[in-house]
């Protein structure tokens, strides 16, 4: 669904695309020993100058030596060269180099494809990709590349992200940026010891920044991403120029002025369409639910479909267009509804956004174009509606894990204004379960479950539902439900669409062995569905914040009707555990021949201290032990 | 000639396809008229034969023939139209169409020509219809060769008919389009048309569990080579139908191959070329043809007789090693050492000399390298071609080199016959990487060329032995050996060889987190001909749970099967493990003093149909020691769809009897 040429591209372009410049010795026995821990490739050197020649074209020179150790660091030994419309490769070339340093061979013509680089959820687009790699491939050994880039898009300047992946350390790397003194470069350091250094040559200023020995990181399990823990330098222009379309994004405000230029007159609608909806809306007196009408007529109509040209990357369709062939990418199908709201009398706005599920934030304090994705915006009365207008099944007015509790920029007459998009707390992402479960003499049982999952809980439900059809759901939920051995009787799903929507799921088992029988005893784990499955890897010396991204509540209400004559042996007691994590409560109670299990984990979004990751550790292995314990019955009989 | 050819092609049919009926009229009308979309086909909102379908190929209709035009010579022309339903939203993809094709220059491309597409909705009982314009159709360059048009149908929505059409012409008459029946949405109806003339004779492959009927019958073309040709050409033509009828939506299952394997279809080979005038070209019609072929080719055969370019170290070898046997081992290390593989799956070579300099190649640069060298040190060695499995399978009937994507070595010595794979650096001598088990391989010698069996001769063996003295506490502490032979030991080695010992240990304690382990050790890890061990000491939390004088035990530990791999309760296919399988636990229980068992499990044992597999499991105490044993044998790497059942309902039990529990209980004196 995203569908919006974004800076994650240039990320992706910077982190793989290692380049430099250095004294062309690329010994093995050369590289300093701390680098080569834990290492599979060492970038020996990088140098990278952005040269900015005017408001609208830029070059940039890329050279670089990774060596590689292993198999695993193979991948760094390919050069993968993106350009497209606004963005030429001018000339590519590279060598490589055996363990002692010799040249081995010259980048041949033979050794370089060029692919299409059209994304999987694209029809169209015109990104390409030069790939070069060499055949020889005995560790280790140097590759060494360079090339240069010539941009009529500067929309994006260079990320520079000397380190971007694990198992990967860095003996130097220099990014170098020119500009003409008339203009502005715009800059953010993150995680930079030695800042920037600035010289003057004729009329350019340059702006150099180096990093030199950065030995290998690992990522630890549930940390903030890397692009916040690593050294990176963004750079942005001020004045810019794409396709002829001037702007400036020294501040939000002005670079949501230039994206409204560009649909500026795009949201004109046929007449037919235009009576359509007046039709359709003409009994709604209440202003959210006319929205609600055209948003259900915008899913019936329309479907996602992602062609980006040039300009397009960021321009919208036609409304007209979306009218005639009822299809656009996330750009279109908003501003077509944008176009329709209008026509009924509703004032709606264009929204850039960073999609995705555990996405970064943008950076608040760095306009630029951070995004991938458009939504809708929809002021009503004290409250506003935020439209997904490329899902024809989601819920009107649901955002969920995808767009929810993030930045977005509205783009108005006036510039762009940033807002934040609401977000969803524990109480709104529930799993609430209930069941009947009845079990035979022998151990065999049948279960009734109902589950009812909201808000983000049900994210990946309620797609889930819509895409596949009866048998493949019940493939998923014999792949989602963890008892040893079962068979599906019936299930059904109904899918709630409220603001915070619902999929409620029944499911009757056959349940094989659900208490395991040896001689006169019955074995039962009470926690029949719920059991935790993920406990952290234990960790010395945790380096980074604990991040945890969602909020929840787990319930379950399971009443075992135990067979005749069967008598408790063992119960275990009540369990109750708090942390600044969540909380963890499981009791058992049992009423004549009834075993009722209840069972309430809470779980709370938020970052936490590095310090406290072996709490987390703790808590979940507790939690863990837990939903493992078990129950005995013997017939005494 | 051509009879006989006829006749061994209707033999394959009947075996591959399980019914087979012959339509009495022939010429018949086309199954579908572009634009005649009738109402009932848009009012239809689910399909009846599978509704939970998102959307359903009403008709499939191909056609191929031939034109000859002066300039070009003869062209291979391929028509497709296409109408289909949508039905649902997840529909819609179906709405986005790919047509691949090929180009290496304008005189050698094939062509995509009047493309063609509308969309069909209803508006009460009005037909509306939208025409795909050509704003909506782009052309992808790929790569060097292959180009895709793609397209999408404008207006589309939940009900609405689809229908295009386009025709490809091609200046490859190598590529006479192959027809897939069968998609992963029902397809209604499936037809495919087929004029060949005798100047092409091609080879016809079908495959797959549904039927579809064929029509034959034989014409006369006529064919002006220009306007007003007094001599016209006047081949035979020989006229096929093929039509499949409410074909199932194709779905992919667990333990599969790869699903190529599975769609019906028919494919085409061209066999001979016997141009009027010329002599007849076979292609390679034979497998006697194509092991020639293959031998005297610049990128196969040729290349087996160069290897001077690792002339002294082969000396050396020999010079060592007089043994055969050692000898053949020598050289099998040596081109692993010299050369590693570079993933990619080959049966041509880009050259032997390229990838010993480079020490990087594809399995022939590796395999031919390693026949080559044995050869050279007077070792019988030959290459033998298969598929691997993700390739899919090679049906013996028909020598088609394309359905081989890969080459081992085959070694005789004095009777006793091996296969090499040097592609995998730690795999012992004699045993396959599980990608090369795929039914049979053809070995290529000038002598001798045959079938080769590519079955496992190694199974997936792993031996768990355990002694464990349990405490009052509920502690478990003592030692656990793990031994792995055959393709468990394989990827064992593979994980120790690629990440070292350290981080395997690291593995091991994150998939065990209830083991404690406080020493370990590893033998035999370099002895590739020899099982691998590992040696844990440890302290167990979580399989025995203390309840007052109680203790319930969990005898099964951490290597209890906890999950039927059968779940669905169907299968259509058959469950393709590669290799067999052989898995031994025993544990030793020593309980505190003064305990005594309470209660314990039953024995079992448990037999597949025709003793395919078994599963044993026993308790027996003697004094404070519990021994439990429990063995999984399954004998067959591939089991029918008919056998699933059984496999099902083995596992069932397995799963059921490694849940039990021991209970013992402190004596009261």
């Amino acid at each position: 669904m995203f569908n919006i040429k974004s800076v994650s591209l240039l990320l992706f372009v910077c982190s793989y695309f290692r380049v430099m410049a250095g004294d062309g010795n690329y010994a093995v026995s050369s590289i300093p020993a701390k680098l080569l821990e834990n290492a599979y490739a060492v970038q020996r050197m990088e140098e990278i100058t952005f040269t900015v020649k005017s408001p609208g074209e830029a070059t940039k020179k890329t050279r670089y030596a990774i060596t590689i150790l292993n198999e695993k660091g193979k991948k760094y030994a390919k050069a993968y060269v993106g350009y497209d419309k606004l963005v030429k490769v001018n000339n590519l070339q590279g060598s490589v180099y055996d363990a002692q340093g010799k040249l081995v061979s010259k980048l041949k013509k033979a050794d370089t494809q060029d692919v299409s680089a059209v994304s999987d959820n694209s029809l169209f687009e015109d990104n390409r990709m030069k790939i070069a790699a060499f055949s020889y491939s005995e560790y280790p050994y140097t590759v060494e590349f360079e090339y240069e880039t010539t941009s009529k898009n500067t929309l994006f300047y260079p990320v520079w992200t000397p380190q971007g992946a694990e198992h990967y350390a860095v003996e130097q790397s220099m990014f170098t940026v020119i500009m003409p003194k008339n203009l502005k470069l715009r800059y953010k350091e993150v995680n930079i010891n030695q800042k920037v250094s600035l010289s003057s040559v004729e009329n350019n200023t340059i702006y150099t920044w180096q990093i030199a020995n950065l030995p290998v990181f690992e990522v630890e399990p549930l940390s903030a991403p890397a692009t916040t823990l690593l050294p990176i330098v963004y750079t942005a222009p001020t004045d810019f120029e794409v396709e002829g379309y001037q702007g400036n994004m020294s501040s939000w405000q002005e670079l949501g002025k230039w994206q409204h230029k560009l649909n500026e007159g795009r949201d004109v609608l046929p007449e037919s369409v235009k009576q359509k909806l007046q039709q359709l809306t003409a009994r709604e007196t209440d202003k959210a639910k006319k929205v609600k009408k055209i948003y259900e007529y915008l899913q019936a109509n329309t479907r996602y479909v992602s062609i980006q040209l040039g300009i397009g990357g960021w321009q919208s369709f036609e409304a007209s267009l979306v009218a005639d062939k009822g299809y656009g990418d996330c750009k279109a199908l908003s501003n077509y509804t944008k176009a329709m709201l209008k026509s009924v009398g509703v004032e709606s706005y264009f929204a850039l956004i960073k999609a995705g599920d555990d996405e970064q934030d943008i950076a608040t304090d760095f306009p630029t174009m951070q995004f991938n994705h458009v939504i809708l915006c929809v002021p009503v009365q004290k409250d506003t509606i935020w439209l997904e207008c490329t899902d024809q099944t989601k819920p009107f007015g649901y955002m969920g894990g995808f767009t929810g509790n993030r930045h977005a920029l509205l783009i108005t007459s006036e510039g762009g204004k940033l807002v934040k998009t609401p977000s969803y707390t524990a109480k709104d992402n529930l799993q609430h379960r209930k069941a009947e479960v009845v079990i035979a003499a022998h151990g065999d049982a049948t279960a009734e479950i109902t589950s009812v999952y909201t808000g983000q809980q049900q994210d990946m439900l309620s797609q889930m539902i819509y895409a596949y059809g009866p048998e493949e759901q019940k493939k998923m939920l014999y792949k989602s439900i963890k008892i040893p051995s079962y068979e599906i009787n019936s299930f059904t799903y109904t899918h709630t669409k409220e603001r915070v929507p619902a999929v409620s799921e029944k499911v009757v088992l056959n349940i094989r062995k659900c208490a395991s029988k040896s001689g006169s005893r019955i074995f039962l784990t009470p926690n029949l569905l719920s059991a935790i499955s993920y406990v952290p890897p234990v960790t010395e010396n945790r380096r980074s914040a604990v991040v945890l991204p969602l909020s929840y509540i787990d319930t379950d209400t399971i009443r075992y009707h135990v067979p005749e004559g069967f008598h408790p042996e063992f119960l275990p007691e009540t369990i109750h555990y708090k942390s600044a994590f969540g909380e963890y409560t499981a009791s058992i109670v049992v009423d004549r021949g009834i075993i009722l299990y209840i069972r309430k984990f809470t779980m709370n979004r938020g970052t936490y201290p590095a310090a406290s990751y072996n709490e987390l550790v703790e808590f979940r292995k507790k939690v863990a032990k837990a939903d493992k314990t078990q129950i005995v019955l013997v017939n005494k009989s | 000639m051509k009879h006989l050819f006829l006749e061994t092609f209707s033999r394959v049919i009947i075996s591959v396809s399980l019914s087979f009926l012959t339509l009495s009229a022939f010429g018949q009308a086309d199954p579908i008229k572009f634009g005649k979309v009738e109402l009932p086909e848009l009012q239809m909102s689910t399909y009846a034969k599978d509704t939970s379908a998102h959307a359903v190929i009403l008709c499939d209709f191909g056609k191929s023939y031939f034109k000859y035009s002066d300039h070009d010579g003869f062209q291979v022309y391929f028509e497709r139209q296409v109408r289909l339903k949508i039905l649902k939203k997840a529909g819609y993809d179906w709405a986005n169409v790919q047509i691949p094709f090929y180009r290496v220059s304008n005189s050698q491309e094939e062509e995509v020509l009047n493309l063609k597409g509308y969309t069909y909705n209803l508006n009460g009982k009005e037909i509306i219809k939208d025409k795909l314009t050509k704003e909506a159709i782009f052309d992808e360059q790929v790569s060097d060769n292959w180009v895709i048009k793609k397209f999408t149908m404008p207006n589309v929505k939940e009900g609405s008919v689809i229908e295009f059409s386009y025709t490809i012409k091609s200046d490859f008459p190598f590529t006479f389009r192959e027809w897939q029946f069968q998609e992963s949405i029902p397809v209604v109806w499936s037809e495919y048309r087929a004029t060949m003339l005798e100047y092409f004779d091609y080879k016809k492959l079908s495959q797959g569990y549904e039927s579809f009927s064929t029509e034959v019958k034989t014409v006369t073309e006529r064919i002006n080579r220009f306007n007003g040709d007094p001599n016209p050409l006047t081949p035979q033509a020989t006229v096929y139908r093929w039509v499949a009828k409410d074909m199932p939506a194709l779905r992919e299952e667990p333990y599969m191959t790869t699903i190529n394997d599975y769609v019906t279809k028919i494919n085409f080979e061209l066999a001979t070329v016997k141009l009027p005038g010329q002599m007849i070209q076979p292609i390679n019609n034979t497998w006697q043809a194509l092991t020639k072929s293959l031998l005297e080719g610049e990128s196969f055969g040729l290349p087996l007789k160069r290897t001077g370019f690792a002339k002294d170290e082969l000396a050396a070898i020999s010079l060592k090693y007089t043994d055969p046997v050692q000898r053949t081992t020598a050289v099998y290390n040596f081109v692993r050492k010299q050369v590693k593989w570079n993933e990619v799956k080959q049966k041509y070579t880009s050259g032997l000399k390229k990838a010993y300099e480079t020490h990087s190649g594809s399995s022939a640069d590796i395999n031919l390298m390693l026949v080559a060298f044995l050869k050279e040190v007077g070792i019988e060695a030959n290459p033998v071609i298969l598929s691997t499995r993700d390739h899919g399978r090679v049906l013996e009937t028909y020598a088609l080199i394309t359905k081989f994507n890969y080459v081992i070595a085959h070694v005789n010595i004095n009777g006793n016959e091996f296969l090499l794979d040097a592609t995998d650096p730690v795999i012992k001598p004699g045993m396959l990487p599980a990608r090369c088990l795929n039914g049979e391989g053809w070995l290529v010698s000038e002598k001798n060329p045959h079938w080769v069996s590519l079955q496992p001769i190694e199974k997936l063996a792993h031996v768990f032995v355990a002694r464990l003295n349990v405490s009052p506490e509920g502690d478990l502490k003592g030692n656990i050996d793990v031994s792995d032979g055959g393709y468990s030991a394989l990827a064992m080695r593979k994980k120790i060889f690629s990440e070292g010992k350290d981080k395997y240990i690291e593995t091991v304690k994150k998939e065990h987190p209830e083991w404690q382990i406080t020493a370990h050790s590893f033998t035999d890890v370099e002895e590739i001909d020899k099982t691998v061990n590992a040696k844990y000491e440890v302290t167990l939390s979580d399989f025995a749970q203390v309840a007052g004088d109680m203790i319930y035990l969990k005898p099964m530990l951490s290597e209890a099967r906890n999950a039927n791999p059968f779940k669905l309760e169907n299968r259509l296919f058959p469950v393709d493990f590669a290799y067999s399988v052989d898995e031994t636990y025993a544990c030793t229980f020593t309980i505190p003093e003064g305990y005594k068992v309470e209660e314990m499990p039953k024995g079992a044992i448990l037999d597949l149909p025709e003793k395919t597999g078994r599963f044993t499991y026993m308790v027996a105490v003697n004094g404070n020691t519990i021994q439990i044993t429990s063995r999984i044998t399954l004998k067959k790497p591939v089991y029918y769809s008919e056998e699933y059942p059984f496999l099902k309902e083995f596992f069932n039990q397995v799963v059921a009897k490694h849940a039990e529990q021991i209970v013992i209980k402190k004596s009261k004196i």
